[in-house]
């Protein structure tokens, strides 16, 4: 564990100072005005030519709503783009996001590297890279982890480790293989990828109702218990204690990876496709380590709580916790629907 | 002594890990933009602004896949206006990201103009510029506009530096000065003007 974990760290490390020169390379280089931040009206410029470009742009043909255009702007009363509410709290938000900007362009030059020199050691390199982005990456919202995390807390089967591990795998291995299958299928037949912002948009509304329906029937499950009666053989019991994690498992990765999607974008339009495939593999393991441990440390933390606590008392704490999770999946599945 | 040591051990080890998993939970973005910020100032105030957004390499294909139809790595007149296109129907409900505020007020996005988009081949990037006419009289008070793009669903990333906010100045009645500040939650391009007395 401390290996990993020392690994981890050195990789975290080596990525931040090797992506950083990087960084700067998505800078463009067209022409720029030699004027600086701070300047004052004394040293001004005497046109407004664009700085950016040296063509002239479009523009759009109808007028702008409203008189936004002819009169200027004005004040509104449209309610303002917040982040989330953790959002401003969250402190090491720009070294996360600087780090995975990082690995992204390190992925994206790797596999143009490839493509100018092929060779195993390259494409090996491409795999760990994305392994290590996909652990780095899946910690982040969404992922399946919610809905397993919280099947798990509120499962009342007896559940041993490697049920985490197995769920993680099938998690990410749904959810990777679905970016797989979508992106295949869009480049088969409409040769496009789509808009990938709006298209996870649509997964995320489809992810909250799926989510809401998770919430649903861990509810009902609980309320109507004795009535369903599932467990009146040892058969019956273990069969329950099986498929119900495997079909929450696939459901929990059925939106694909947008970034697993993303990297094989990349790679498919260069005529890559089995770097893609090796790529999205590497991506599936790290997704993999990472919901799988979030599964092990719930198990371990329910297992923690419940041995303070004595059977009966314990049955009552599962019953209550596992109606409480039901609803909590039902707020979180509305809540992600309603998200812009 | 070595139980309470071992405690505090774990809870040290504990607390490390939480900060670690909520640091990395709430860094999520799949698209990173750099983007910056060009004002100008007529007699008037503050006229617009221009903007460049360069996407990453990785989203770059996207665009490229979509929109160069000749392969030619070059995205000619047509090919621009269908991503203006694209840019407007996907972007416009959104205020293309944009947030403006007059001295901490909301204010609302006008429809880009001047729109272009190009590879830069070189750098394997795409990179959008376009105009956003705001039309903003300064006063003799000092007025702050601030001009940023955010997601709030942190799908894009959207990151800006000092050395990407520039200004040009046509009058000699409006002092006005452009800088980087601090926002809860991101930095923002500031142009804060003036009449001169």
């Amino acid at each position: 564990m401390k290996g990993i974990l020392t690994l981890l760290s050195c990789f975290v490390i080596t990525m931040t100072l090797w992506g950083s020169d990087d960084s700067s390379s998505n800078e463009p280089t067209h022409s720029e005005t030699e004027v600086s931040s701070g300047q004052t009206a004394e040293t001004r410029d005497e046109s407004f030519d664009n700085p950016f470009a040296d063509e002239e742009g479009i523009s759009a043909p109808e007028p702008a709503e409203g008189a936004a255009e002819s009169e200027g702007i004005k004040p509104t009363d449209k309610k303002e783009k917040k982040p989330p509410f953790w959002y401003k709290y969250n402190f090491g938000k720009k070294y996360v996001t600087t780090l995975q900007k990082n690995l992204n362009i390190k992925v994206s030059n790797l596999v143009h590297e490839f493509k100018a020199n092929m060779t195993f050691t390259k494409a090996l390199l491409v795999f760990f890279v994305c392994f290590f982005y996909a652990i780095l990456h899946t910690g982040g919202p969404g992922h399946g982890k919610l809905i397993l995390g919280t099947y798990f807390l509120t499962d009342d089967q007896k559940r041993k480790k490697s049920d985490a591990a197995i769920a993680g795998i099938i998690v990410s291995l749904t959810h990777n293989g679905m970016a797989v299958v979508l992106s295949g299928l869009l480049y088969l037949f409409i040769h496009s990828f789509g808009d990938q912002r709006q298209m996870q948009e649509a997964a995320k509304q489809i992810g909250g109702v799926i989510v809401i329906l998770t919430g649903i029937v861990i509810m009902l499950t609980t309320v109507f218990r004795k009535k369903l009666n599932f467990f009146n053989s040892e058969k019956a019991a273990n069969k329950m204690k099986k498929y119900p994690l495997y079909f929450i498992a696939i459901l929990s990765g059925i939106v694909p990876c947008p970034l697993a999607w993303t990297v094989l974008v990349l790679c498919m339009t260069m005529g890559l496709y089995w770097l893609g495939l090796f790529a999205v593999f590497g991506m599936a393991i790290g997704a993999g380590i990472t919901v799988g441990t979030t599964g092990f440390v719930i198990l371990a933390g329910k297992e923690k709580l419940f041995s303070f606590v004595n059977k009966d008392k314990a049955e009552k704490i599962a019953h209550i916790l596992r109606f409480c999770g039901g609803m909590f999946l039902v707020v979180f599945g509305y809540l992600m629907t309603q998200v812009v | 002594m070595e139980t309470n040591r071992n405690f505090s051990s774990k809870l040290i080890k504990a607390l490390f890990l939480l900060y670690c998993a909520v640091h990395i939970c709430f860094g999520h973005a799949h698209v990173f933009i750099d983007y910056k910020v060009h004002a100008c100032i007529t007699e008037n105030g503050l006229e617009g602004v221009y903007v460049n957004w360069t996407f990453d390499r990785m989203y770059t294909q996207f665009i490229k896949k979509e929109f160069d139809k000749n392969k030619d790595n070059k995205l000619s007149k047509e090919e621009q206006a269908a991503v203006f296109k694209k840019f407007n129907k996907d972007y416009g409900k959104i205020d293309y990201f944009a947030v403006i505020k007059v001295n901490g007020k909301n204010y609302s996005v006008p429809k880009p103009k001047n729109f272009s988009a190009r590879l830069v081949n070189d750098k394997g990037v795409v990179a959008y510029t376009f105009y956003l006419p705001l039309k903003l009289d300064a006063t003799k008070k000092e007025t702050d506009v601030q001009v940023y793009f955010f997601d709030p669903v942190i799908y894009v990333a959207f990151t800006v530096m000092a050395k990407d906010v520039s200004i040009q100045n046509k009058s000699k009645a409006v002092e006005a000065t452009i800088s980087l500040k601090k926002v809860k939650y991101t930095n923002c391009p500031t142009i804060s003007m003036k009449v001169r007395s």
